[in-house]
């Protein structure tokens, strides 16, 4: 996978390498680019084969925070490790910045968090920042300084095992970040961390873009993927279910569902639905948009006896999405099996 | 270099490492208070259990060490990071090697060195004590080469019992070659005679005979030449299994 002949290069090399890697992704637009990944693992005595990527495909824009998102046991750890050239792949093609991430010099640029930061308990925080600075041909002091933005300076001569699993964590992210990576992965950041240590990886990440980073990272905490990503992949079963912006994910119809009581029957403009829902002047209307109903209520309100109940927005969250996607995925399953 | 003192450091740390190396020195203790029992042959039998006990401990310390080496640095999930690394996966693995290689030579040393120096108060010949020890600990590090070179691509109790029984069948490889001589094997002799070949000769590092006194012929540069070739013969198939390493299992 990774060969002997390419280790050791020195930072200037590094530095001109990426420069190359960013100018070859220009011309691709993606960052990353993995396509139709299939990978599959032996379990069990029998070593029967179990289906962990089942033709994912991802690409990733230079410069943007993508989210990834799926159930326990959907592929994202899986296709992190594809993305870091430690994972091998049965079929499917992977790039970043039109490199294989197998030859060790196409992860030069590139930082990563996993979901449960492991260091070896006796070291301390400085040993191991500098252990990764030295693999990185990085200077000690970048070092330091990332770690007194996580607030891990006072820390930084204690050895790991005496910390908390948000330390662990902010370490691991520390990790990640030393030589300015131009891409960072990032296995489910927020993963046991307090309220302050999201804030402060939130931060971080809104940080790292504005600097110019490509952010990929995986969430069970769809709050924050809806907050900090512009795009997003879902997966399940190690398969993408749907790739696209975060937005458009959440529009919904973008309407409004305004319910309102009135005796009789009004006329109202630019509504697209209108109907009694029972027999005591309950009625529901609704708008594709908020002129249409600002104009609804106006004409209302200068009705003596019309009563306005509820005025609801129709547009949904990614939680609802990501609910509705993976139950009807499910079901296709299902029908599939039987 | 960094990459070596970092896993150096971690093992000195360990109470893994610590912990065996005192139950070394404790096994040196018990054999001078066994040494008591033996009327008239007290020597000997200071120096026979004493350098078995400093085999046992070294060859356990060398297993033990290779095992957190490869779990901590190599295969685990923490060391993935580390291993995502742009450098060649061959570079950690002879990291790790050195590392093991001086944690064991070190350990080895100091046991034997304590050994001796009990050896002398009790007019034993330290120096050969010494140099007995000393051999021994090319046995430690083929068998903590073989151990990393397994578990880099195994279980962990796959990797401990295998790694036993080369231990045993290595101890027995002179048993081995003279049924090979003698006996008539018929078809399965090639296959018994490739099984020799493999095993490595463990026997080639006791030199306890020579500690107490015994007959025999004892060139150190045959287990020295003999644990450099088998050392680099492991650590090139160690190469090849971390490179063939897959880190989606995590079921190991």
């Amino acid at each position: 996978m990774m060969e002997a002949s390419s280790e050791h290069s020195e930072p200037s090399t590094n530095q001109l390498l990426a420069a190359r890697d960013a100018s070859a992704a220009r011309g691709s637009g993606f960052a990353v680019e993995a396509v139709d990944l299939h990978k599959t693992v032996p379990v069990g005595f029998l070593g029967k084969a179990r289906a962990l990527l089942d033709g994912l495909t991802l690409r990733v824009s230079e410069g943007e925070i993508h989210g990834l998102v799926g159930r326990n046991g959907a592929g994202k750890s899986t296709l992190m490790r594809v993305l870091l050239g430690v994972t091998p792949v049965q079929r499917g093609t992977v790039r970043l910045w039109g490199r294989d991430p197998a030859d060790p010099q196409a992860r030069t640029a590139v930082g990563y968090a996993p979901d449960i930061a492991l260091f070896p308990p006796t070291l301390t925080p400085r040993e191991i920042v500098r252990l990764h600075t030295a693999l990185l041909g990085v200077s000690g002091p970048e070092g330091l300084d990332i770690l007194n933005q996580l607030g891990l300076l006072s820390h930084a001569d204690r050895p790991v095992r005496i910390f908390s699993k948000g330390m662990a964590q902010r370490l691991s992210l520390a990790v990640a970040l030393l030589g300015t990576p131009r891409l960072l992965l990032l296995d489910e950041p927020m993963s046991g961390l307090d309220p302050e240590g999201r804030h402060l990886v939130r931060r971080l990440i809104r940080q790292s873009h504005a600097s110019g980073m490509t952010i990929l990272f995986s969430s069970h905490v769809l709050a924050d993927v809806e907050d900090l990503c512009s795009r997003a992949t879902i997966i399940d079963g190690g398969r993408t279910l749907t790739s696209g912006a975060v937005r458009d994910m959440t529009a919904g119809d973008g309407g409004f569902t305004l319910m309102y009581r009135c005796h009789e029957a009004i006329a109202l403009p630019e509504c697209h639905a209108h109907e009694a829902r029972d027999g005591d002047g309950l009625w529901e209307a609704r708008f594709t948009n908020a002129a249409g109903l600002e104009k609804a209520l106006a004409l209302l309100n200068s009705i003596l006896h019309a009563e306005i109940l509820t005025i609801q927005s129709n547009r949904r969250g990614f939680e609802d999405y990501l609910h509705a996607l993976l139950s009807s995925n499910q079901a296709i399953h299902r029908s599939e099996s039987t | 270099m960094l990459v070596v003192q970092t896993m150096l450091k971690a093992l000195v740390r360990g109470r893994l490492h610590i912990g065996l190396v005192t139950a070394g020195a404790m096994f040196v203790f018990v054999a001078v208070l066994l040494q008591e029992l033996a009327i008239g042959e007290s020597q000997r039998a200071l120096v026979a259990i004493g350098l078995a006990a400093h085999a046992l401990v070294t060859d356990a310390t060398a297993i033990a060490t290779a095992f957190v080496l490869t779990d901590t640095f190599l295969i685990g999930r923490g060391a993935i990071p580390l291993v995502a690394r742009p450098r060649s996966r061959a570079s950690f693995v002879v990291s790790a090697v050195i590392a093991l290689c001086i944690a064991t030579t070190i350990s080895s040393l100091a046991l034997g060195s304590a050994l001796a120096a009990v050896a002398s108060i009790y007019d034993a010949p330290a120096p050969l004590v010494l140099l007995a020890a000393s051999v021994a600990t090319g046995e430690a590090l083929i068998l903590g080469l073989v151990a990393m070179a397994l578990r880099i691509r195994f279980a962990s109790v796959f990797s401990t019992a295998t790694v036993c029984a080369v231990f045993l069948m290595g101890r027995l490889s002179g048993l081995l070659a003279e049924m090979l001589e003698r006996g008539t094997f018929g078809i399965l002799k090639p296959i018994l005679s490739a099984f020799h070949a493999i095993v490595p000769n463990l026997r080639l590092f006791d030199w306890t005979f020579l500690a107490v006194g015994g007959v025999g012929t004892a060139r150190a540069v045959v287990p020295i030449v003999y644990a450099l070739l088998y050392g680099c013969a492991l650590v090139v198939l160690a190469i090849l299994m971390h490179r063939r390493a897959d880190f989606a299992r995590e079921d190991r």
